[in-house]
């Protein structure tokens, strides 16, 4: 992790850069913001060193590295691989820890510091650190890892490399908001990466989010302000975290059926839900499900905004209607709970 | 006497012999037993042991919710809100071409009851959605209301 910079310090606001990407810390009460920052990087500090693909001294990189055997771990990885199992199963699997391997054939092995260019644009082809090896394409699969709760110990089948990163990010903005409002005895709100955590008591009229396609966007950003009291938001989105890999644009969300990243319906999905973690899962796993998604968000009851490749959004569960000229956006339908048929945005 | 001493040596030679071959026997047997047990262990899909609620203490190392709890909706779903007056600029870039908005307001009918699963949101029972009201776009916040204004833009939520 890198160490934070003073980049923000007005009263009740901070932010910073951690686990290779932006933080953001909102507290109700301005006094207690040193306090909670410092929960804050405690708790991210500790993820980091747990569940970290790219630092060779993590807790998860030790387990990769014996894989086929078990290994007596850290509780605290321990936990991130339940979460992510967890998200599995929900997901029937859309959302499978077992991708790493898929991931650094696509040409993601390294920190996204190091892979990405400065502006964000796409770059030179990226060389492997490995040699590409399709089988690798096989995914082993989540059902494979064994995690024993009693010895502490997690078992990764031979041949198969976990990436925690569509859960342990949100699963550390959960925590690290919980965190900051003990600590600092106030209402908090974390961003780590764009999945927005609270917790504790909002401040009056609740707190400001602006769901848009890039978490470094700023507020003029197309997308849709809302606000809520409570719980978290999640976005994920195919159109950042974009690289150029053996002529082939890539990005991060891999379809663990194919061991590719997903082409699918959906450019941006947001979700609001009780926590960060389930909010991201559902993101994830609304990518992967493609035009089944808004019918499959809406069973869950989760609140959700999902913005086609053309900029079209559809909104399903609750989430707040929003003025065309807000988002820019082509079309913005809103799709009942439980509507037959849901799927692209023929209204 | 010779005839007898030899034949007590050739015995004692193929106890011995035996002994020898008892030996590798229960070594080998041991070793393919272990290659068997890594074979089967390979060769079928594992499974996650879970503790029980009763045994697990609350709060302890790797006391998440049960791998079956479903995905917790929220217990208010989110409202419009407005940066406007809070700091924040409100000029976005179209994306594409601007479009009519649907008046379907959203049914919550379908929408299960709403379960909190993190004991940190100190949010109000999530009542079940049949009660939740209308979801339409609410007034921006009275500023008096809102946090100190450095603090008050939205914070973006976006892919990464």
């Amino acid at each position: 992790m890198r160490p934070a910079s003073p980049a923000s310090a007005t009263p009740g606001s901070a932010s910073w850069e951690a686990l290779g990407t932006g933080v953001v810390l909102r507290v109700s009460d301005p006094r207690g913001l040193g306090q909670a920052r410092d929960a804050v990087e405690r708790e991210l500090a500790a993820i980091d060193r747990a569940c970290s693909r790219f630092r060779e001294d993590s807790e998860l990189s030790r387990v990769n590295a014996r894989a086929g055997r078990s290994l007596r771990t850290d509780p605290l990885l321990l936990e991130a691989v339940q979460v992510a199992l967890r998200a599995a199963e929900l997901t029937d699997g859309d959302v499978d820890p077992t991708i790493g391997r898929a991931l650094e054939i696509a040409g993601y092995d390294r920190d996204w510091q190091l892979l990405s260019p400065p502006a964000g644009e796409l770059q030179e082809p990226v060389r492997p650190r490995r040699p590409p090896d399709l089988s690798a394409r096989m995914i082993a699969g989540w059902r494979r890892v064994l995690v024993d709760r009693h010895r502490g110990s997690i078992r990764v089948p031979a041949g198969v490399q976990l990436d925690l990163g569509a859960t342990a990010k949100a699963w550390a903005a959960d925590r690290a908001a919980a965190a900051a409002a003990e600590a600092g005895s106030c209402g908090a709100l974390v961003s780590v990466g764009g999945d927005v955590a609270t917790a504790g008591e909002a401040p009056a009229g609740g707190w400001l989010i602006r769901v848009t396609d890039d978490h470094r966007s700023d507020c003029t950003a197309p997308g849709q302000t809302i606000c809520i009291a409570s719980g978290a938001i999640a976005t994920s989105s195919t159109a950042v975290r974009r690289w150029s890999h053996g002529g082939r644009t890539m990005h991060h969300i891999i379809d663990p059926r194919t061991g590719e990243p997903v082409e699918g319906t959906w450019r941006t999905v947001s979700v609001a839900a009780a926590d960060c973690t389930d909010a991201n899962i559902a993101t994830t796993a609304a990518l992967v499900r493609a035009q089944g998604a808004p019918e499959w968000l809406a069973e869950q009851g989760l609140p959700a905004r999902l913005v086609d490749a053309a900029g079209g959004v559809v909104t399903v569960a609750g989430w707040p209607l929003q003025d065309a000229h807000e988002t820019g956006a082509a079309t913005v339908h809103e799709r009942p709970a439980g509507a037959e048929g849901v799927g692209g945005l023929a209204a | 006497m010779e005839i007898r001493r030899h034949t007590t040596h050739t015995r004692d030679a193929g106890l011995r012999q035996l002994g020898r071959i008892n030996r590798w026997l229960i070594a080998g047997s041991v070793l393919l037993t272990a290659v068997f047990a890594e074979v089967a262990a390979h060769a079928f899909p594992g499974r996650t042991v879970k503790t029980t609620a009763a045994a697990r203490p609350a709060g302890a190392p790797g006391s998440v919710a049960s791998t079956h709890a479903p995905l917790a909706a929220p217990g208010q779903a989110p409202r419009a809100g407005s940066e406007s007056g809070s700091g924040g600029e409100t000029t976005v870039k179209p994306e594409s071409q601007p479009s009519q908005e649907s008046t379907q307001a959203p049914s919550q009918e379908s929408a299960p009851k709403q379960e909190s699963q993190q004991p940190s949101q100190e949010s109000t029972p999530a009542p079940a959605q049949e009660s939740a009201p209308k979801q339409e776009p609410t007034p921006a916040p009275a500023q008096e209301s809102a946090p100190p204004a450095e603090s008050s833009a939205p914070v973006i939520s976006g892919g990464s």
